[in-house]
């Protein structure tokens, strides 16, 4: 452990490595300021970059991209009462409110602290929690991984839609486009429609940016342009220390915010936005004065910007160890893993030991780098705000071109993006989330690599039962997979049957 | 939004840039029509090969009756159907028209000569008032400029990443 640690200290500081670090962030912070642009988006753009570089550099510049936006979205959130990604909806509460009465440069640095201290205590659980996590992978099984598929689906099929239905039928959508290609076991070639560019089956990466950087552009044009006025500020001295003597008055607050954006980080479908809602309602419940939160206060921005920047470290947990992503901005960074040749699992903290604990350990200075950046930083990066939409949309699709090609040097590709893309603008139309069919995607292959071992192992000792039903792990995932598809129809239930009994 | 005319329920209407008319039961029936078609491609699998694919064509099709027995019942119910919005319609169209214009393109006239094409034409779409300015025209045709050259610097030189040269300029 300890010869993986200094070794991942050593890459970290690697004079590369910072520079990638640096520019990954400052890039999320960028695209964490644009109203309109996700770190999922940002991050399925960046990952063709990453292609030629050794897997841990392209997953620092990964990691500190996420971890920027994470940090930037509170800007737009506090000078322009518009989030910056949707995790930072719950910022606008308090941040907009203390921007308005003066108090914006208190706002933004109390945005940048918190982040970093959800940040570290994010990383810290990251590390101590995920190699035994990784560990209890190995008693997993090919029923153990269908299974865990299922939940994940399962999961994030009735978390991350509106609709519960639309979200598993997503979901099973995800998986049967994982089907096309050659079948992994028996060597079928399955919905190719005779094309032969499509034996090697859909591409993740292609997918992941047709599925979440074309809608996003189409809807912009769809909004068309939008004016913002920003609040003006100028920096006072003295100011940042104050806010933070301030916050360290509030380590309770801190804590349980971070604490509050690793859980939900770690169930797949619930992101940011979920983790900063719960934690604002938390902060408002326990504080001494509730009647201040919605007006412009500190401990509402502290609490909801520290559990947004711990959900980043909390969605990796279950991506790093099981291969669920806890986040869409997770999947893509599992598809970068992919794309390297690494699987999630126990392998990454064995033979691949040194660039998990590289990438892991790369999150701290990430963390801080950026608290630097957007605590000193803010005016300057609000400027970004305001970049019109002619100029960013043009880059956008530019680079969501170049990154479908590059994948395979195949045009093939390009116009497979550019037809999921459409997909996806249909689906949010139609009140569908890209989300659990990305997963689909991803599981898929696990999914039916499980499911098909198992039936082998099922003909081998003679009972389909025994070896899909009856081992312990198997049973636990499949009562969790029953609890997240039934608990949401027994609650809408029991609330019908209440509204019933109360009119009557 | 569902009304009732003669005693007859309206299922879509279009109105001024929107579409309104019942998603789920349109959605259900595209999910119902895949399943079944996917369904009849998967009978030459083998066992081992399609087993997978019959599980999820299974629960496919079942999600997809559900939703569109649900529409219908709430089109019995009289509930409001979801309205698509379609705004700048033309503007979305024209930008997808572009983006396979730029598919079409790029193997026969080059990553750097397509892509200033294209994003020239992308960024005075999307320039707000008068199109037809000089300034208009030379601000996207320097952006389409650097874009292009910048990333083709990037993947080519930095990345190692080869880009479409061109069969116009390879005869």
């Amino acid at each position: 452990m300890w010869g993986n640690v200094f070794f991942a200290l050593n890459q970290i500081f690697q004079p590369i490595n910072l520079l990638l670090l640096i520019c990954g962030g400052l890039g999320g912070i960028v695209v964490g300021c644009l109203p309109g642009l996700t770190a999922t988006m940002a991050l399925a753009l960046l990952v063709p970059f990453t292609f030629t570089m050794p897997a841990a550099s392209g997953l620092i510049m990964l990691g500190g991209l996420y971890v920027g936006a994470m940090f930037g979205d509170a800007i737009p959130a506090t000078l322009i009462n518009t989030p910056g990604t949707p995790s930072a909806i719950a910022t606008t509460f308090d941040g907009y409110p203390l921007a308005k009465k003066g108090l914006a440069q208190q706002a933004l640095i109390t945005n940048a602290f918190s982040s970093l201290c959800g940040g570290i205590i994010g990383t810290i659980v990251l590390l101590t929690l995920s190699p035994p996590l990784a560990e209890a992978g190995l008693r997993f099984g090919p029923p153990e991984y269908f299974w865990i598929s299922v939940f994940g689906l399962t999961i994030i099929g009735t978390l991350a839609a509106e609709s519960m239905l639309k979200g598993l039928i997503a979901g099973a959508l995800g998986l049967l486009l994982s089907t096309v290609g050659i079948s992994p076991i028996a060597g079928d070639v399955r919905f190719t429609f005779g094309l032969p560019m499509l034996q090697a089956g859909l591409d993740l990466m292609v997918a992941l940016i047709g599925l979440f950087c074309i809608p996003q552009i189409l809807e912009m044009v769809e909004e068309g342009a939008q004016k913002h006025k920003i609040i003006k500020y100028h920096r006072q001295r003295g100011v940042f220390l104050q806010v933070i003597r301030e916050l360290v008055h509030h380590p309770i607050l801190l804590l349980r915010s971070a604490v509050i954006g690793i859980i939900v980080g770690i169930i797949p479908g619930a992101g940011g936005n979920i983790a900063s809602l719960v934690s604002y309602n938390e902060a408002v419940r326990w504080s001494k004065h509730p009647e201040k939160f919605g007006r412009g206060t500190l401990e509402g921005v502290a609490a909801t910007e520290t559990a947004n920047c711990s959900v980043v470290q909390g969605s990796l947990i279950p991506m790093l160890t099981l291969g669920i992503p806890g986040s869409p901005a997770a999947a893509v960074i599992l598809g970068a893993l992919l794309l390297h040749g690494l699987r999630p699992g126990p392998e990454l903290y064995t033979t691949f030991a040194g660039i998990t604990y590289t990438f892991i350990f790369s999150f701290f200075l990430a963390v801080l780098i950026m608290f630097i950046f957007t605590a000193l930083g803010s005016s300057l990066f609000s400027r970004m705000i305001c970049v019109p939409m002619q100029y960013l949309i043009p880059m956008i699709a530019l680079l969501s071109v170049i990154g479908a090609f590059a994948i395979r040097n195949s045009l093939f590709d390009v116009g497979v993006m550019l037809l999921l893309g459409v997909v996806g603008f249909l689906f949010r139309k139609l009140r569908f989330h890209s989300g659990p069919l990305v997963l689909g995607l991803i599981m898929g292959p696990f999914a039916e690599q499980g499911l098909v071992q198992s039936l082998l192992m099922a003909k081998a000792t003679g009972s389909v039962f025994q070896v899909m039903f009856a081992r312990p792990i198997s049973v636990i995932l499949i009562c969790l997979s029953l609890a997240s598809v039934l608990w949401p129809i027994v609650t809408r239930f029991s609330k019908s049957r209440k509204i019933w009994f109360f009119k009557r | 939004m569902v009304g009732k005319r003669g005693g007859r329920q309206e299922m879509s209407r279009l109105k001024g840039g929107e579409l309104m008319t019942n998603p789920d039961l349109v959605s259900g029936l595209l999910v119902l029509g895949l399943t079944g078609l996917a369904w009849q491609q998967s009978r030459t699998f083998s066992y081992y090969g399609g087993v997978f694919v019959d599980w999820v064509l299974l629960i496919l099709g079942g999600l997809g009756l559900l939703l569109v027995i649900k529409a219908c019942a709430d089109l019995r119910m009289g509930k409001e159907a979801l309205r698509l919005s379609l705004k700048n319609s033309g503007s979305v169209m024209t930008l997808l028209f572009s983006l396979v214009l730029y598919i079409f393109l790029l193997p026969r006239l080059g990553f750097l000569l397509s892509g200033m094409i294209i994003l020239s034409g992308i960024s005075l779409l999307l320039t707000p008032g008068k199109k037809n300015l000089p300034k208009n025209w030379v601000a996207a045709a320097a952006l389409s400029l650097i874009l292009t050259a910048m990333f083709y610097f990037i993947f080519k030189t930095g990345l190692s990443v080869p880009l479409p040269v061109g069969t116009f300029w390879t005869r």
